[in-house]
């Protein structure tokens, strides 16, 4: 098992109690969408699991860390074992996807050799191969967010947390994305986490999904789909 | 360890010319405080100079009486020492007494020369007083001890020089701290301004596993490069300007007998210190802003 959450709740300090009790467990390589109205709950899972809050009671075990408990020091270490991929991409905007990618490398002080290395064999794995030399605003979308997508798996993570990584895309290229992440829970082994509210992606391509509504896990379905889980049906 | 190094010196050369109208003015506040604590320093450093050249006159110089037996010399010396505010007696014997009298006199010294065999000068008693006892009341009663002729000191006047020399000393490295805290303050400003417009990058390098020590490298290297870069100004500043001042006033205060440090290695000190106060400021002043801006996001 690669992520375990015990009876976990979580209450800001401005009194918003964002989940209640939740319980979960995800196994290595699974493919996990995560579903939910705005407000349920579906970024506060994902702010615990990648270490950035705290859960009022309860415990996140992630890749064997106890994530609640890491010191502010620790936590980029235990990060290394996640790749985090955004709505918004977040590239930065004056280095090429060369080094947008080769950056995440250098910060956890990889050598120049190795990361040319690793950065060719991921843009070649997302297919932008050719596009290198070129920078965010020369690209598509998609084509954004597969930079991303690179730039998260370069480090070889564990878990892949994809924060609706669709919602800004048009439907087709959702879909080659979707492929993409497919693609590498497949070939890496990786495990994906994916937030989303797009129910043709979750038809479409079917995995595990949890759905959460006011911060309680209201269905936890292995063979995945949307409509079985609106609620009251 | 290099490595981070230089990545970490590219990031801090962007910030600077990404930021540069910003670097400039925090440049700029470190050039100004630290060329008038060049000044500060000049002055004070020059004062304690001054103020040790007075110490030595601020001792009482107690002749003995040629009839006292050489035995009974240090019974007057523990009755002097027995003295409220004595820190130290240091005895002089006759030869001692016109080795300095030779020395004083410089080239022309040597023709006391001829009082060597028979010589007319008193021992005497160099006795030091610890600093807030009057120098004239421990005269007066050093003076009554039997077997002392007299008892001189360099008068109340420079007491009172020594204790305003200090007063300004003392003021001084107040108004030194405060040039400090201030520069400190304007840099972490600026540094705060660059990280804001990276705070994105840093997110980022949060997301991907950067450490704290790897995120604040550039931030600090920003903050000691501009603490360097406005320490430039004053240094130049202070080698040309004191000795300018120094050739001026002939290596002299205005009374002739307080006599100014020489130009080198004096300067060179200085220049030493005021690059080690620009680094200090730097570092420290991104130091307080980076830790500020990265404790609050895991």
């Amino acid at each position: 098992m690669i992520l375990e959450l015990s009876d976990v709740n979580k209450i800001y300090p401005n009194g918003v109690n964002a989940l209640h009790d939740v319980n979960l467990q995800v196994d290595e390589g699974e493919f996990v969408y995560i579903i939910g109205a705005t407000g349920s709950g579906k970024s506060t899972l994902i702010k615990l699991i990648d270490g950035e809050e705290i859960p009022t009671s309860g415990t996140v075990v992630s890749v064997g860390v106890n994530v609640g408990k890491l010191r502010h020091s620790r936590v980029p270490l235990y990060r290394r074992n996640i790749g985090v991929v955004f709505q918004d991409f977040k590239l930065l905007p004056q280095k090429t996807t060369f080094e947008n990618v080769a950056f995440a490398l250098e910060v956890i002080n990889m050598s120049d050799l190795e990361i040319r290395k690793r950065v060719r064999h991921v843009l070649n794995l997302v297919g932008l191969e050719d596009k290198a030399k070129a920078f965010p605003r020369e690209l598509s979308g998609g084509q954004q967010q597969r930079v991303a997508i690179a730039r998260a798996i370069a480090n070889k993570p564990k878990i892949l947390i994809a924060d609706e990584p669709t919602g800004n895309l048009d439907p087709d290229t959702a879909k080659g994305i979707m492929e993409l992440l497919n693609l590498i829970s497949e070939r890496e082994g990786t495990t994906v986490l994916m937030v989303t509210h797009d129910k043709n992606i979750v038809e479409q391509f079917r995995h595990r999904t949890i759905r959460l509504e006011n911060g309680y896990v209201v269905a936890d379905f292995q063979k995945g789909g949307y409509d079985h889980y609106v609620s009251g049906v | 360890m290099f490595r981070a190094f230089r990545r970490h010196w590219k990031e801090a050369v962007t910030g600077i010319r990404r930021h540069w109208a910003m670097s400039i003015s925090a440049c700029f506040a470190i050039t100004l405080t630290l060329a008038l604590m060049s000044v500060l320093l000049l002055i004070i450093l020059n004062l304690s100079q001054i103020t040790m050249d007075l110490q030595d006159e601020v001792k009482v110089f107690v002749k003995i009486d040629n009839a006292v037996a050489e035995s009974d010399i240090s019974q007057i010396q523990n009755r002097i020492y027995a003295i409220d505010g004595v820190s130290e007696v240091e005895y002089s014997s006759k030869d001692n007494e016109l080795d300095k009298l030779e020395q004083e006199f410089g080239e022309s010294g040597k023709m006391f020369e001829i009082y060597r065999e028979n010589n007319p000068l008193s021992r005497a008693f160099i006795v030091s007083v610890n600093q807030g006892y009057s120098i004239a009341d421990i005269s007066s009663k050093v003076a009554l001890i039997d077997g002392v002729t007299e008892a001189n000191f360099g008068g109340a006047t420079t007491e009172r020089y020594i204790e305003g020399l200090s007063k300004i000393r003392n003021g001084g490295a107040i108004v030194i701290l405060a040039l400090t805290a201030l520069a400190i303050f304007l840099v972490s400003n600026t540094i705060k301004i660059t990280i804001y417009a990276r705070e994105e990058e840093t997110a980022i390098m949060r997301f991907v596993g950067a450490t704290n020590g790897y995120i604040r490298g550039p931030f600090l290297l920003e903050g000691i490069f501009l603490g360097i870069l406005g320490s430039i100004i004053p240094i130049i500043l202070t080698i040309f300007g004191y000795d300018a001042f120094y050739n001026m006033m002939g290596g002299k205060l205005i009374t002739g007998i307080l006599q100014l440090l020489p130009v080198f290695p004096f300067v060179g000190y200085l220049s030493g210190a005021l690059v080690g106060m620009g680094i200090i400021v730097g570092f420290v002043g991104s130091l307080i802003s980076v830790n500020r801006n990265l404790r609050w996001k895991r």
